[in-house]
């Protein structure tokens, strides 16, 4: 029965707790331009990202070691220290645009103005990070996240049948002149799907929680349902706005619009969830971003880390946290709309995709490292088909992203 | 387990000077990438509007008005809470008006002159709606805005479908 309810409340966390702005972002004017046309690209990007989490959680409980310290043992110190500046910066551009999209969202539910709302959420975020233990922050949001399920019920009810959305997993392309477009749309949801903040705060949360070898099968539970059902969200707010928003022509520029799609068939009660649910993921994952570049940081210069520890015992960490949550808060305060500093995120997160996920692969196929543990044929299989289209996603991005003026 | 991972590794020093090289090679490369970007805007700015660009134009103008169209539907059937539609509308118009300031600022090419004037016409209409739709509103101005976004909206559709 314990264990029932420990399943029960983990697939309740994932629903909210895996979904962050660029998916919201992405999915949902992917989901209005293009159709269920695009929902191969988020099955993609949910197959490496549950490819490499698992990896790097296994990493993590057989040798004891984080994302960032792999890249430090990994790489030559230039290309290292090159790897930490560049995923401070995108971790730092994505916490202000999630800050920016708590604001936003406050601001909906509220009427308050939405300038007044940026140093209040950013504030309210290091409250929640300094008094609730680590456990009780992953399962405040991840709880309250729940209502994004909406978009699920949402899709069941306005879907034609499973035949199409089967048919949106496959690559078909589009006709005329929107190849470019949707081509930047599929890099886009594949990179918010991979984005490299997950697996540093995944497998420094695995360091955090302890874990050791007898806890791999739950690490591959957690990966493969936490990311799953993420993405089936995510695939939520596509069909969503497939059924809802791309009809009446509607193409969301505004976070304040994908919550529409729910309204039309689930009303005000609906709307206040979904609210609610984006609230809480989006808060969530601000949380994440601040910690993972924390995280970064520490483990790179080798400082003493981890939120089990009260905030006063790990004073660099905590400044850390800290100076990000006020420097993402202030940057959004410049006036930067949230949606495009998300999308900007996305796009230029594919920069250090390969840098942060190589030497994940390099380290769980080290038989010195991992013993037993070591990557099987089937993990090396997918870890390189994984890593060759996350180099042509890196590849692409900028390109598309100037050609076809981000999606237009 | 963690010590026997020193495949690739160098030692644990922080190389500073190196942080620090890498740090301003990396702020180089990211001035030179704004520093591109900006002469782009710059060329962009001079540039004259074409078909294709009024086109997007009108096509996300007529977007934010269909958007604001729903969510007035919504307001009067009561699905939405007036907080709801007044900072959407305040946002939307800010939105919309970067589209129409940037029409204002660019010269369209010859032949497309009347059309470029006509969406930015519209452009504004459709911000001062959104921001009467901003402030608290009765059943009436409802009625009312609804009607006007959704000629709005028809005057961008055939401005569009003639360019």
């Amino acid at each position: 029965m314990k264990k029932f309810f420990g399943l029960a409340l983990g697939i309740i966390a994932s629903l909210g707790g895996f979904v962050d702005i660029g998916d919201l972002v992405f999915s949902a004017q992917a989901g209005a331009k293009f159709g269920y046309s695009l929902l191969w690209a988020l099955l993609v990007g949910t197959i490496g990202i549950m490819v490499y989490g698992e990896m790097s959680g296994r990493v993590a409980a057989v040798g004891k070691v984080t994302v960032f310290d792999i890249i430090r043992a990994t790489y030559p110190p230039k290309l290292g220290f090159f790897t930490l500046v560049m995923s401070q910066i995108v971790n730092i551009m994505t916490c202000a645009a999630e800050i920016g999209g708590v604001a936003l969202i406050l601001s909906l539910l509220s009427g308050y103005s939405y300038a007044l709302l940026i140093p209040a959420a950013a504030l309210g975020l290091i409250a929640v990070i300094w008094f609730l233990p680590f456990k009780g922050i992953e399962r405040l949001f991840g709880y309250l996240g729940v209502g994004l399920a909406l978009f699920l019920i949402v899709a069941i009810k306005t879907a034609p049948g499973l035949h199409e959305i089967a048919h949106g997993l496959v690559p078909h392309g589009v006709e005329g002149s929107q190849w470019l477009s949707y081509f930047y749309f599929a890099v886009g949801l594949i990179a918010a799907t991979l984005m490299p903040y997950e697996v540093y705060f995944y497998s420094s949360g695995g360091i955090e929680e302890k874990w050791k070898t007898a806890d791999i099968s739950q690490n591959r539970i957690n990966s493969m349902l936490g990311f799953g059902l993420g993405a089936l969200v995510a695939g939520g707010v596509i069909v969503a706005a497939a059924n809802v928003l791309g009809p009446m022509g509607v193409e969301p520029q505004f976070i304040g619009t994908t919550p529409l799609a729910v309204v039309g068939a689930l009303g005000k009660f609906g709307l206040l969830l979904a609210l609610l649910g984006m609230l809480f993921a989006i808060g969530g994952s601000a949380v994440e971003t601040a910690f993972a570049s924390a995280y970064n940081l520490c483990q790179f210069a080798g400082w003493k880390w981890g939120r089990r520890s009260p905030p006063l015992e790990t004073p660099r960490f905590t400044w850390a946290w800290l100076i990000v949550l006020i420097l993402s808060g202030a940057l959004i305060l410049t006036g930067l709309d949230p949606i495009s500093l998300t999308e900007y995120a996305v796009i230029f997160s594919v920069v250090i995709m390969p840098l942060t996920y190589f030497p994940v692969f390099i380290a769980a196929r080290n038989s010195q490292l991992m013993g037993r543990y070591k990557n099987g044929r089937l993990a090396n299989t997918m870890g390189v088909i994984c890593l060759i289209i996350i180099c042509l996603v890196a590849l692409a991005a900028i390109p598309l992203m100037f050609l076809t003026s981000r999606g237009q | 387990m963690k010590k026997q991972y020193r495949a690739y590794s160098w030692p644990y020093p922080k190389h500073i000077a190196q942080l620090i090289q890498v740090t301003m090679v990396t702020m180089a490369l990211i001035f030179a990438g704004l520093w591109v970007t900006a002469a782009r805007y710059k060329a962009y700015r001079n540039q004259q509007l074409e078909a294709s660009q009024l086109q997007q134009a009108a096509k996300t103008l007529g977007s934010f008005a269909t958007e604001a169209g729903y969510t007035v539907r919504l307001a009067r059937d009561r699905r939405i809470t007036a907080n709801f539609r007044e900072v959407y509308s305040a946002h939307t118009a800010e939105l919309a008006g970067q589209t129409v300031s940037f029409l204002q600022t660019h010269r369209a090419q010859p032949g497309h002159q009347a059309q470029a004037q006509q969406i930015a016409a519209d452009g504004t209409a459709l911000v001062a709606q959104l921001e009467v739709l901003a402030r608290p509103a009765d059943d009436s101005a409802l009625k009312a805005a609804a009607a006007h976004l959704s000629s709005l909206e028809q005057h961008l559709q055939a401005t569009e479908d003639s360019l």
